[in-house]
């Protein structure tokens, strides 16, 4: 079955900032949609709506024809994750603890097993993460931190994926290596991936969808093979 | 916990065995009276109940600011339990442990508002500032107050577990396992929080509510403490690291040993300096202060080297 993440009539306003997003009328359906535009355009607000971390001025948001409104939190977030832009890490955090919470909206009881070893030694070698499992988040590179954040949103395993700029740091390879892993799993379960991104070369090969947000506006734009380079002349310059 | 090699956890319960004999051992040290058998248990039972709840304070303050150097005295919530304390030396109406922890989640509300906004060197500036201004008024009420008075408070804020009552004992029993076990049912949520409020959340925990259980937690726990005991620091802040960097951050570990660990640590402290100097007694308080506070200037210039 197509999952689908129905937007109608959205919009949203930060207090004391005279700039607004929306109305916001789209529909996005299972495989990966990439989210460009500008700076400042409004894709991270996008996001989080999405995520149900803002509270919207008006509209609705649907997940498979059900309100955003109706989940119970935890059932929520089994259903949709979410990767922000930018990631705190504590200090003394070992990747592999950083991976396991990722698991915690699926802990039935708080003695459950956190760590789920082998899934997560798994998911190191296929995304090929160039750090140990049990090395320290804070000792790694940026690069391969922001991996680490990555992998933690797929092991939270929800079918709708929203990452915001998960890219940021990390190399074409390993790009790729995500990409691959989420495609197979757009493949698989009919998993609804939203990217936002200015890194264009591998998302675009991976992209079903395209999508770009500017002006607090979001259009639908028909994605042609062999013009990547149109696109990204076309809304950037 | 799988982090710990086995060398290690053998070293560990090495440690651990050393401090509960020592703990044990410090009861019948240099007794002169067996009569006097009693209050020393009420001594040593407060020592790990102080250590235990300052360590536990430590640690949630820790995890939901995001910030290794917070504890309840480097954010101003003990400076604040003692102007509540001092107030009700000067209007002996006023209940302690009532004013204290008024003054306390005042405090704790106050730096939550502020960590929204701020970074977490300025954070921990405020809470200096804080703490400034609380010794500072504290001061002033001194002048308030009788020679004799100010004889006790002085005595109270320099810290220590000696000649205490033990309906106090047994007020901090009774709320420090209620909020332990409030919070170890917490454990998974506690570990959400180390991404931060926004990614807690989308992780499906309900994260105000936390948040509010944390600020009652702390503030609860940190005045009882204080008004009971005075003013010690930096066990909110060493005992925590130490847990963390030996058992790993899963809150249901460090959760549960970190208390024990403080408790044990303060017992030790405490029984060292009972008879180190004997029969001076040196405050438990200035111990933990000059144990803590060369701690956490390593602490904060080894953050500073790494970012």
């Amino acid at each position: 079955m197509k999952h689908s993440l129905g937007i109608r009539d959205l919009s949203y306003s930060y207090l004391r900032n005279s700039w607004s997003l929306g109305p916001l009328n789209v529909e996005f359906e299972s495989g990966i949609n990439l989210i460009v535009g500008p700076n400042a355009a409004g894709k991270s607000t996008i996001l989080k709506l999405l995520a149900g971390l803002l509270n919207k001025k008006s509209g609705d948001i649907s997940f498979d024809g059900k309100n955003i409104e109706g989940f119970e939190k935890r059932d929520f977030a089994r259903l949709v994750g979410w990767l922000p832009q930018s990631t705190y890490n504590p200090p003394h955090l070992r990747a592999r603890e950083l991976l396991s919470l990722g698991r915690i909206p699926h802990l039935l009881n708080f003695w459950d097993d956190l760590l789920g070893r082998e899934e997560i030694d798994a998911l190191f070698s296929r995304l090929e993460i160039p750090c140990k499992p049990d090395d320290f988040v804070e000792s790694v590179s940026g690069g391969t931190r922001q991996l680490l954040n990555l992998g933690r949103l797929i092991i939270q395993a929800p079918l709708f994926f929203l990452f915001d700029e998960p890219f940021e740091g990390i190399d074409q390879r390993h790009q790729k290596l995500a990409l691959e892993y989420l495609n197979e799993k757009v493949l698989q379960e009919k998993s609804l991936i939203i990217i936002s991104t200015h890194h264009l070369i591998q998302p675009l090969r991976f992209a079903q969808n395209i999508f770009v947000v500017e002006n607090g506006l979001i259009k639908r734009i028909e994605k042609e093979r062999g013009h990547e380079s149109d696109i990204y002349c076309q809304f950037y310059f | 916990m799988k982090y710990v090699s086995i060398k290690d956890k053998k070293y560990i319960a090495i440690i651990l065995l050393f401090l509960i004999l020592a703990g044990i051992l410090s009861l019948f040290l240099r007794i002169p009276d067996i009569s006097l058998l009693q209050l020393r248990i009420i001594r040593s039972s407060l020592a790990f109940l102080v250590g235990a709840s300052l360590s536990l304070s430590g640690l949630l303050l820790q995890t939901l600011f995001q910030n290794p150097l917070v504890e309840p005295f480097t954010i101003g919530i003990a400076g604040a339990a003692s102007i509540g304390a001092a107030i009700s030396i000067i209007f002996p109406f006023i209940p302690t442990k009532i004013s204290a922890f008024i003054f306390s989640i005042l405090i704790v509300l106050f730096m939550a508002r502020l960590s929204r906004k701020t970074s977490s060197s300025e954070l921990l500036l405020t809470g200096l500032m804080i703490s400034f201004l609380t010794s500072a008024i504290v001061t002033l009420l001194m002048g308030l107050l009788s020679p004799h008075q100010i004889g006790a408070l002085t005595h109270w804020m320099l810290g220590g577990v000696e000649g205490k009552r033990v309906e106090d004992l047994l007020l901090l029993a009774i709320f420090f396992v209620l909020i332990w076990l409030i919070n170890i049912t917490k454990s998974n949520d506690l570990n959400a929080l180390l991404l931060g409020g926004e990614s807690a959340k989308s992780l499906g925990v309900e994260v105000e509510k936390l948040q509010l259980i944390i600020y009652l937690s702390t503030s609860i726990l940190t005045s009882i403490t204080v008004s009971i005991v005075g003013l010690i620091g930096f066990v909110g802040l060493l005992i925590p690291h130490f847990s963390r960097l030996i058992f790993g951050s899963d809150h249901r570990i460090l959760i549960l040993i970190a208390p024990i660990i403080g408790g044990l640590s303060l017992l030790f402290t405490d029984g060292i300096m009972r008879f180190i100097w004997y029969p001076i007694e040196f405050p438990l308080g200035a111990v933990t202060a000059l144990i803590g506070a060369p701690f956490f200037l390593f602490l904060l210039v080894r953050k500073r080297v790494i970012a």
